[in-house]
């Protein structure tokens, strides 16, 4: 899960302080651009092919998380 | 199906399509096979072939081959050249869309997209321009796309792709044209299939197709004239199909 924090963090060359709880329309870098780097992320880091319009339907970190939890 | 108002006969000629199982090769079998050609289907998928080919079995020879297994895909063609006779054609529709953005760049994933869309379509042109697998004068046609005219974010490998496509295609049309052999790209916009699904979500993509997202379909009609003799004046050109998205 640390791992999987950093790991978006890093895509999304954030400042601003993320955790699980956290709601992405707070992140000021969570726009368009980040669900298609998402599911790309996801793929190469993870091996999860993963479907952008599921991606933008996530509110949360977690619900990201569980994307890639594939839960 | 509509009737359509312009029919093709391709009877008698034979060609062979690159990722036959699925869009817009798919398409372009189905048409050939039902315009009386004899075409040699080409995919890694099998169970998708093997349903396309029950379509039309008189008509659609299949091979599950990786086109970017060049011995493979030589000795599936010189297969069916043996059985069939020499290719009157080839379509290169064979390739892959992955995002690619610069916040999650994948050098692998954008390496294979080329191998698979570019350097695949080279060698593809290469064996079918071989005098023991063709005919005199044959007709060629490989997949570019409206991304190598207009950017769109994600998609730098695929449009990088795409342009090369075009470019590497105008210098064989030169290369081949003494022996009487014609190459063309055709461009289309984002047309539905399972590669773009994802991309299609866009609205904003969407909306900027004034006649909406493409069908297969919309785009093979091109693609059969590009092959017949009425377009035997043309090639080492480039044909947009998009549904008005670059206007």
């Amino acid at each position: 899960m640390e791992k999987f924090l950093q790991d978006l963090i890093d895509m999304l060359d954030s400042e601003t302080h993320i955790t699980m709880n956290s709601y992405l329309s707070d992140i000021e870098e969570w726009d368009s651009l980040s669900v298609i780097s998402f599911v790309a992320m996801a793929d190469i880091n993870y091996g999860k092919k993963l479907v952008a319009t599921d991606i933008r339907k996530a509110q949360t970190v977690q619900n990201l998380y569980n994307f890639i939890a594939g839960e | 199906m509509k009737m359509a108002e312009v029919t093709f006969d391709f009877s008698g000629k034979k060609f062979i399509v690159t990722g036959a199982s699925s869009g817009m090769g798919r398409q372009i079998t189905r048409e050939l096979a039902l315009a009386g050609a004899e075409v040699l289907a080409i995919a890694r998928r099998l169970p998708e072939l093997k349903e396309l080919q029950a379509e039309y079995p008189e008509h659609i020879t299949i091979a599950s081959v990786d086109v970017t297994d060049y011995n493979g895909v030589e000795k599936a063609l010189s297969a069916f050249v043996q059985e069939k006779g020499k290719l009157h054609g080839s379509i290169h529709a064979a390739g892959i869309l992955t995002f690619t953005p610069l916040r999650a760049f994948d050098e692998i994933q954008a390496k294979k997209m080329m191998d698979i869309s570019f350097w695949a379509g080279i060698n593809l042109l290469q064996v079918v321009t071989k005098k023991k697998y063709s005919v005199e004068s044959t007709s060629h046609v490989q997949f570019s796309s409206v991304s190598a005219w207009k950017g769109q974010k994600g998609l730098s490998a695929y449009s990088a792709t795409k342009g090369a496509a075009q470019a590497g295609m105008r210098s064989i049309a030169k290369e081949i044209a003494e022996r009487g052999h014609r190459v063309n790209v055709v461009s289309p916009g984002w047309v539905n299939t399972d590669m773009t699904r994802d991309l299609l979500t866009n609205d904003t993509i969407a909306k900027e197709h004034l006649l909406g997202i493409g069908k297969p379909e919309d785009v093979s009609g091109m693609v059969l004239f590009l092959l017949s003799d009425r377009a035997q004046w043309i090639t080492g050109a480039d044909f947009v199909v998009d549904g008005g998205y670059l206007a």
